[in-house]
């Protein structure tokens, strides 16, 4: 693709074809770095609607630096390829960030999740063009030393919650905050929790999530669905999320009592509609409802401080859900994904769940891994109120090593932060009762020094390992692999360079968050990333971070993710059942009251498809949605399976459909 | 008949030893154990060389004469008690089911009042909880304290029916401690039954088989699990009905290696047969299988049953006894939910146990007795007086012939229904003589029971055997705040809405 006189010494090269490849340096500061963010911010649609290609031409001013990221969704240009190397790369970008579209990393070990080897890697348009040694590369190209270090795909954070709105607060790390402390972390895409209001409909959170984002995060990201309250008319939603917004993945709640807490009969609808969607079943595991008997209780008892918050969770409890999860989405053969694994008891009920077959996967998150509950105990109650999370982190301290041990030996597949972070005048807001702390931890920035320093550092997992922990499996089971997830041609070029030999202690003096508290205070990570690569663009480099707000690209997700709904099929296939064909039962029939089996005509075969259709009674109980009748996808035959709900008042309205 | 007894040359046998000694029963109690005893002329003797000399069954689950749907169960307490009898039971403990809407402590009166008027055997009742609501606690109270009820059953099952929250459970439990009796739960998580039941409708299968397949063993196994769980947060002693599969047992095994107090009742059913029967073409027959949870289809669980309730995860059987007639498990005909639920097993116990266990060598007879009677009175307090021979005892003694052997079948058994599920197993161990309050009851395979001569056993709480450890962990249970200073910083502003 290139010419071959160019690719000797691209960067003299690069430096004689025109001139002052790198007086970048003269960072402008302040006033630079906003002028680039408008201009992404101004690029960043027309890339998304359109094919961009026109950009990176035109783009020499303000484009030629940024403008690779913005690189419009999965084909990047063609058209960057043809345009003269020497016109655009010598891009001294007028603003401070030392950007090139074109990339060169020599001299690193590459790093997957199967195989570690020493390769050159030339990047361009924001895709990995080519992996080898000697490789073909036009001149003027930017080129970034790895040697010494190992070239790993970027981390995927699956679980963040930035700028998450509760009890009329947002969380303090917003869109912008949150993915620039992913990226100095070596984090390059992150999967945000869209939460919506008791009472909004799932898609107008959906386009509220996106609006902010898409104005905001500076790295990839992508967003699961929670669901607050559920009931039968948000089959649709569901639907319309999943085929036309990208979206694959679907977080329900076991806590939360009263607010967002689901019945095990709604689970179930909830898993066979998610499986029939082919999407993935996540699911916050705790009983609620011994949490709030327990949280009544403590109050009672007059403890108020955030050790009640872990006194009212106990890990027994975490467990017990992550057993029924289990069983659930057994029965109604779904995939699921338990959020939050925070202690022994609930990793051990899902590696054994694991061991008898079950589709589970389980994301211990940084707090977990890196930190214990202890300091729940701790006399500064603003230091005690910022591990408030739910799950609480374990009280034990044999935990994080546990956890670390499970996700080295493939027990627990992926590592999230949960990261949702609240300042201490947040917090205060609970400082009278346990109870009404927002919830929440930092961890997006240190998720990958902390799994580093736990499991690599220790010998638990080698270099691989780490890889599939912090970016692979996490791409594969919410299918985005091998766009993400992997360093090979074609995929998306968010690298890090990851130097083992380096040390950084983690601080709240230093991380880049909007908080006080960092419940890592003082943590040494032997094993920091160096050089950040989002969108083919240095985000990273000689500890200088320079992100462009805006920049970050919505990555959809398509449905049935082969890496997760493989078995499932198969099973699918199998799990029909039959009855045994018997002659009629021609014996004396015990006679019964009436009155004592109401429900009981009920209950009896709805024979054939039509049937179920437009009760005349829809769930009041159930839905604010009242036009309901006929909708759209009635004429699809899986309908006819749909679940009716048992309404607390009772089943007379199933009496009405057959 | 005499109500003097002298039993010689046997082998007396106890949960902790055995040993060779004659007994002498008066009055009902055992009076004297020994060689050469001292009685006075004129005794009945029993002849008991070469056989057992074992503390009568006690059957910890029936529920007879039950009613449900309008209909009663078809043995009644008459039937039931002689039926036990015959076969080595001299004690049952009888389910109470209130009608929703009931008092329990109406409930409990008509209990006792069917009860004595019938019963042929020793008999003590629990209560089953079918709707918590607040003002229960203090019929509970006066069960506990007046009645001699110190055991309640709570059902995780029957969605919309029985079915209790598992906030329910917890309060509960809380309340059950603080009274000292024994949480019983039935485990099954009644809602995925209830989805299961209405989706396998919908496929058209309505036969026992259905009832099976809505009722999967994971299904019971995640119940167990999440009772313990909140047992466990109650502190709360729990004893969980009819362990039917290898799972909910397997749970219940871990919950005990982490200190949880928590017992399983493994039933004659599932120690018995399995599950294939529900497959049968014969509607009739794989209808008396069905009772909940169900026997678990893996023709491997009765004995993995038989193997935790010899090494002691598992320490009491009952049988679940709550017969139908065919005729009236037909009103389920066109629907398997319809089908009412349960299993004889109440005469069959002590045999299939035996057959299951000692035979095989997974227990010797101490450990039989353990699991059919000590364990059983220890648990629900009635301990010494049932559940061992020794002086002072009430005199229930079976007489154990480990040679002898019978065929179980519907043609000789002492029930009302026309099927018996444990069909024509061969048991190597019978009770040949049986003594009842210190009467001869069966001998030489004549049946001869009084209608009413059971006496109602009260149970008094705190169970020493159930609560010592309860009561020192509640002791540890206490909390402590972190005393802290003010929080005197700044306060994020939340809107009032």
């Amino acid at each position: 693709m290139s010419v071959p006189r160019e690719e000797a010494l691209p960067a003299c090269f690069a430096g004689l074809g025109a001139g002052s490849p790198r007086p970048r340096q003269k960072r402008g500061g302040m006033f630079c770095s906003v002028e680039d963010a408008f201009d992404n911010k101004t690029l960043d649609f027309p890339s998304l609607s359109s094919s961009e290609p026109g950009t990176p031409p035109a783009g020499h001013r303000r484009g030629a630096g940024p403008d690779s990221g913005p690189g419009p969704g999965p084909g990047p240009g063609p058209a960057a390829v043809p345009l003269p190397a020497v016109a655009v790369a010598p891009g001294k970008r007028p603003d401070g960030c030392p950007q090139s579209d074109r990339l060169l990393i020599k001299g690193g070990k590459v790093v997957n999740d199967d195989q570690s080897f020493y390769a050159d890697l030339y990047v361009e348009d924001g895709v990995i063009k080519q992996i080898g040694e000697n490789l073909l590369v036009p001149g003027g190209v930017k080129t970034v030393d790895a040697y010494g270090q190992m070239v790993m795909p970027g981390g995927i954070d699956v679980h963040t919650r930035l700028q998450m709105p509760i009890m009329g607060m947002t969380s303090a790390d917003d869109f912008f905050q949150g993915t620039k402390a992913a990226l100095a972390g070596g984090t390059t895409m992150i999967i945000d929790h869209i939460c919506p209001d008791t009472g909004t409909s799932l898609l107008a959170a959906y386009e509220q999530w996106r609006g902010v984002a898409d104005s905001q995060a500076c790295c990839d990201y992508s967003l699961h669905v929670d669901i607050p309250r559920w009931h039968e008319s948000l089959r649709e939603e569901l639907e319309a999320l999943v085929k036309d917004k990208g979206v694959n993945s679907f977080l329900v709640f076991m806590a939360y009592k009263d607010k967002l807490q689901c019945t095990d009969a709604q689970l179930y609808e909830i898993f066979c509609t998610v499986r029939e969607l082919g999407a993935v079943a996540q699911v916050h595991a705790e009983n609620g409802d011994i949490v709030h008997e327990e949280q009544k209780r403590l109050l009672e008892l007059g403890i108020t401080g955030p050790e009640g918050h872990v006194l009212s969770r106990p890990e027994e409890v975490e467990a017990e859900a992550v057993y029924r999860a289990i069983t659930i989405a057994k029965q109604a053969n779904c995939p699921l994904y338990i959020t939050k694994i925070m202690s022994r008891g609930a990793a051990d009920v899902l590696a054994q769940a694991k061991r008898k077959g079950t589709v589970v996967y389980g994301e211990p998150i940084t707090a977990s891994l890196g930190t214990d509950g202890s300091h729940y105990w701790s006399k500064n109650w603003a230091k005690a109120a910022a591990f408030v999370t739910s799950p609480p982190i374990s009280p034990d301290p044999t935990t994080p090593d546990h956890l670390a041990s499970l996700l080295s030996c493939g027990d627990l597949q992926v590592t999230g932060s949960a990261h949702c972070t609240f300042t201490t005048a947040q917090k205060a807001v609970g400082k009278d009762n346990f109870t009404l702390i927002p919830e929440g931890t930092n961890g997006v920035e240190e998720r990958m020094s902390i799994i580093w320093e736990k499991c690599v550092v220790p010998g638990k997992m080698d270099e691989n390992d780490f890889v599939a922990v912090t970016s692979t499996n996490a791409a594969k089971i919410f299918n985005c692999y091998p766009r993400k997830g992997r360093v090979a041609v074609g995929s998306d070029a968010d690298l890090v360079l990851w130097n083992p030999k380096a040390t950084k202690i983690i601080s709240a003096k230093t991380h880049n968050l909007n908080v006080e508290y960092n419940i890592f205070e003082g943590t040494e990570c032997h094993g920091v990333p160096t050089v950040v690569i989002s969108q083919g663009r240095v985000v990273l480099e000689d500890g200088n971070l320079c992100v462009t707000q805006g920049s970050g690209r919505f990555i959809p997700r398509k449905t049935f993710p082969d890496f997760v709904y493989k078995r499932i099929k198969a099973r699918n296939r199998l799990a029909e059942v039959h009855g045994v064909p018997r002659g009629l039962y021609d014996g004396p029939v015990h006679e019964v009251l009436a009155s004592a089996r109401a429900p009981s005509a009920a209950a009896r075969i709805a024979p054939c498809a039509g049937k179920a259709a437009a009760p005349p009674v829809r769930n009041l109980h159930q839905s604010g949605f009242s036009l309901s009748g006929s909708q759209a996808d009635d004429h699809i035959a899986r309908r006819t399976a749909q679940k009716i709900m048992a309404p607390p008042g009772g089943r007379s309205n199933i009496t009405s459909l057959s | 008949q005499s109500d003097r007894l002298l039993i010689k040359g046997g082998k007396v046998v106890n949960d902790d030893q055995s040993f060779y000694a004659d007994l002498y029963v008066e009055d009902g109690v055992i009076k004297q154990i020994g060689e050469n005893l001292l009685v006075p002329g004129g005794v009945k003797t029993v002849d008991a060389y070469g056989q057992m000399v074992m503390p009568g069954g006690i059957d910890v689950h029936t529920r007879l004469q039950m009613p449900i749907m309008g209909m009663t169960s078809a043995d009644d307490f008459f039937q039931g008690t002689k039926a036990a009898l015959a076969g080595g039971t001299t004690m049952i403990i009888d389910h109470i089911c209130p009608d929703t809407g009931t008092s329990l402590l109406a409930a409990y009166e008509q209990w006792r009042g069917v009860a004595v008027s019938q019963a042929c055997c020793d008999y003590s009742l629990h209560v089953d909880i079918p709707r918590w609501h607040e003002s229960l606690r203090e019929e509970l109270e006066a069960l506990v304290k007046d009645k001699g009820v110190n055991s309640f059953l709570v059902f995780m099952a029957y969605k919309d029916k029985l079915q209790c929250t598992d906030a329910q459970l917890y309060e509960i439990f809380c309340t059950v401690r603080e009274l000292g009796a024994v949480a019983q739960v039935h485990a099954e998580n009644g809602d995925i039954v209830h989805e299961e039941q209405k989706r396998l409708l919908e496929l058209g299968i309505t036969g026992p088989e259905g009832h099976v397949l809505s009722r999967p063993e994971e299904v019971e196994a995640e119940a167990v699990y999440r009772a313990i769980t909140i047992a466990k947060q109650a502190n709360c002693p729990l004893y969980i009905t009819k362990i039917m599969s290898r799972g909910a047992a397997d749970v219940l095994a871990q919950a005990k290696r982490k200190g949880t107090v928590v017992y399983g009742e493994p039933i004659t059913a599932s120690l018995g047969t399995d599950g294939s029967h529900y497959w049968s073409k014969n509607w009739a027959k794989a209808a008396a299988f069905v009772t909940s949870p169900p026997i678990s289809p893996d023709p491997t669980t009765p004995d993995h049953l038989a193997s935790l309730l010899s090494c002691g995860d598992l320490q009491v059987t009952g049988s679940a006894h709550c017969t139908f007639t065919t005729a009236q498990k037909a009103v389920g005909k066109d629907n398997f939910t319809l089908i009412p639920e349960g299993t004889n097993g109440v005469e069959e116990r002590m045999s299939i146990i035996w057959e299951k266990c000692v035979v095989p060598g997974k227990m010797d007879e101490n450990d039989f007795v353990a699991v059919t009677s000590t364990n059983a009175a220890k648990i629900f307090n009635c301990y010494p007086r049932k559940g061992r021979v020794a002086v002072g005892s009430d005199a229930d003694l079976v007489l154990w012939n480990p040679k002898a052997t019978k065929i179980i079948s519907a043609k000789t058994h002492n029930l009302n229904v026309e099927y018996n599920i444990f069909e024509g197993t061969e048991c190597h161990g019978v009770p040949t003589v049986v003594i009842s309050q210190g009467r001869v009851v069966l001998e030489d395979g004549n049946l001869c029971v009084t209608q009413g001569s059971g006496r109602f056993i009260p149970r008094k709480t705190f169970p020493d055997f159930v609560y010592k450890r309860i009561k020192a962990r509640n002791r540890l249970a206490e909390v402590h705040g972190v005393p802290r200073g003010l929080y005197d910083g700044p306060v994020h502003e939340v809107l009032a809405s």
